[in-house]
């Protein structure tokens, strides 16, 4: 495992553990919405640290592959073998991506609810917010 | 012209009529002209397709080149796929035929808004996606839509307690997500495979499992708990259901039960070799029948009562499925099929209450049978149906159940489903008497409401429940072959 990686997984570790810490023990409700994220945040570097891959060509931006080029012919392709010995594996970015794009929603809609609870109590606690609904 | 190539477009389809809808927000007519056909098109949809595999991009399955990828199988799938069976179809066809009776019952209602429609039909395509993707990260992404269109759903009452109840669901959600999804990390990295056929041959290439991906396991298990309804999340469901519309309660329950189906089958399919899961699911599953049925004998209000009677039931679809065994596991998902059916009658008759009397407290309501004896005589005989009593659907499903349990050792198992059945006549029961046969009721009936819709519906589905029980084999015998060829 390379440096890099261990780096990642520890501190995806951190951001993990310090998530659920806030989601389960934290009284506010922002804090608890930040937990939330925090795991989602771990979770990516997870899959960032698998993918990772020293000095690895990236799939996305560099040459194509050619089926049947070799270096010679095709100074700028390279062959697939080729490609596929240096390339990153490219599935956990596209991965990372898409939930980067389904945390911010869920992350929206959290925020909202927090607003409108918000408004309805004027605080965040979520022990006052559960005495009031009781009184309710 | 009707081939496989339209298998995308159960996912698709309902996914353009959510931003239509969403886009003609406030433009009542065109919502509901939009909403009914598309609603319609998405039952036709499943029926016409024909089985079989949809490759995205047309990625056909190629080499795996193990020089390079250390895999230990010969070739894989490079693209999401989509597989479509006879059990897909069955659970599409059923999922869609509700989503068309929630969206005529809230267009019936004046609840005519494009942003709520857009819900139910983004609900619709992600359980789509759930029963037909093969994939992992897809079927990820599709849970994740879910909850959030579920939780919108769910704050669309616009009650405080709704929003506490979205709150608590997304919170947990993200719990959930971040389990699945790291689970599938780790086993990304173990296997450097997502689809599912493929790593679960991958898996039985390789032996026994690394410890990694019995993390993977676990933290894939958490995620199939919470998104299951079941013990320890079983309040977070039953929260969700009671604060929802009842009509939208009837489609997350039955959502909820197509996911438990869809999430088990994928975890016995990968992970097929690795026999404690199914003690672990079976362990779950009965403190969820256990939990479930005795917090519905507590109940007074009739929505609570319905939700936890709904967990409970899911914990007896876990349980089939949990046993193992091909037959127990068929039990199983039949159960789901029926459950969901009788479970739906009971929540439209809880919201049709809910519109006649503005409330569904068991102990304010009474002598309603003099005034809506259809709605009394369906709801007995939805309850009979649930509890198992022949010849409705679930006796044929339980009777399953209880026979697979025994087959497979477990005979006290048998003995805690007929207690369920009973501790569950015995919850409805109670407050079908004080709604619909005890004297005096502090609440007025709604002289104008009629409700025709809600009757309708409920008559065609106690109808539906009638038919499986006395033709069990329709909907049987195909789950059972495909369980079988699937050899989980």
């Amino acid at each position: 495992m390379e440096p890099f990686q261990t780096g990642a997984f520890l501190t995806a570790g951190v951001l993990i553990v310090a998530g659920f810490w806030a989601i389960i023990m934290m009284d506010n409700l922002l804090k608890k919405v930040i937990g939330a994220n925090f795991v989602g945040d771990g979770v990516n570097l997870v899959l960032i640290g698998i993918g990772y891959k020293p000095g690895g060509l990236i799939p996305e931006v560099t040459p194509h592959f050619h089926a049947s080029a070799i270096p010679s012919t095709f100074s700028h392709f390279l062959a697939f073998n080729e490609f596929a010995e240096l390339a990153s594996y490219p599935l956990p970015f596209a991965l990372v991506l898409t939930n980067i794009v389904i945390g911010a929603s869920t992350l929206s809609v959290m925020l909202a609810l927090s607003v409108v609870l918000y408004h309805k109590y004027q605080t965040l606690s979520v022990q006052k917010i559960f005495e009031a609904m009781e009184e309710d | 012209m009707f081939n496989s190539t339209l298998i995308p477009l159960m996912v698709v389809f309902p996914l353009i009529a959510a931003i239509l809808v969403n886009f003609l927000h406030k433009k009542d007519r065109s919502v509901k002209t939009i909403a009914i056909i598309s609603s319609i098109v998405a039952v036709v949809i499943p029926i016409l397709t024909l089985y079989g595999v949809h490759l995205f991009s047309g990625h056909i399955r190629t080499e795996s080149f193990p020089e390079m990828s250390k895999l230990l199988i010969p070739d894989v799938y490079m693209g999401i796929v989509y597989a479509y069976g006879p059990l897909q179809k069955i659970l599409l066809v059923l999922l869609t035929i509700m989503t068309v009776f929630v969206i005529f019952l809230s267009l019936n209602k004046k609840l005519i808004s494009g942003v709520y429609i857009a819900m139910i039909f983004i609900s619709l395509a992600s359980v789509s996606a759930i029963i037909l993707a093969d994939d992992f990260f897809n079927f990820f992404v599709f849970i994740e839509v879910l909850t959030v269109a579920q939780a919108a759903l769910v704050i669309a009452v616009r009650e405080t307690k709704s929003h506490k109840a979205a709150f608590k669901y997304m919170i947990f959600g993200s719990i959930s997500g971040g389990s699945i999804l790291l689970g599938i990390a780790l086993l990304l990295g173990v296997y450097g495979l997502l689809n599912m056929t493929d790593l679960s041959n991958a898996i039985k290439a390789g032996g026994a499992l690394q410890p990694i991906a019995l993390t993977a396991i676990s933290l894939i298990t958490i995620g199939w708990l919470y998104e299951s309804g079941l013990f320890p999340f079983h309040v977070v469901k039953s929260n969700m259901y009671e604060n929802a519309m009842p009509e939208v309660a009837a489609l997350l329950q039955l959502q909820s039960k197509v996911v438990l189906v869809a999430m088990s089958i994928a975890l016995l399919r990968i992970f097929s070799g690795y026999s404690l899961l199914k003690s672990v699911m079976l362990g779950f599953a009965i403190f969820t029948v256990v939990v479930g049925s005795v917090m519905a004998l507590q109940q007074t209000d009739l929505r609570k009562l319905l939700s936890f009677v709904a967990v409970g039931q899911a914990g007896l679809v876990a349980m089939g499925i949990g046993l193992g065994t091909s037959f127990s596991i068929s039990a199983g998902i039949f159960h789901a099929i029926n459950d969901v059916l009788s479970m739906a009658i009971l929540f439209f008759v809880a919201g049709f209450i809910f519109e006649a009397y503005k409330t569904t407290k068991v102990d304010k309501i009474g002598d309603a049978l003099q005034k809506i004896p259809l709605v009394g005589l369906v709801m007995f005989l939805a309850t009979l149906a649930i509890s198992g009593v022949p010849p409705f659907n679930s006796y044929q499903s339980e009777l399953r159940i209880i026979q697979s349990a025994v087959q497979a050792g477990y005979a006290e198992l048998g003995v805690l489903v007929i207690l369920l059945s009973v501790a569950t006549f015995v919850a409805i029961i109670k407050a079908f008497y004080l709604i619909f046969m005890r004297p005096g009721s502090t609440a007025e009936i709604d002289p104008k409401f009629k409700g025709t819709m809600y009757k309708t519906i409920i008559v065609v589905l106690i109808a539906m429940c009638l038919f499986i029980g006395l033709f069990p084999h329709v909907i049987y015998d195909p789950i059972y072959n495909v369980i079988v060829a699937l050899g989980v």
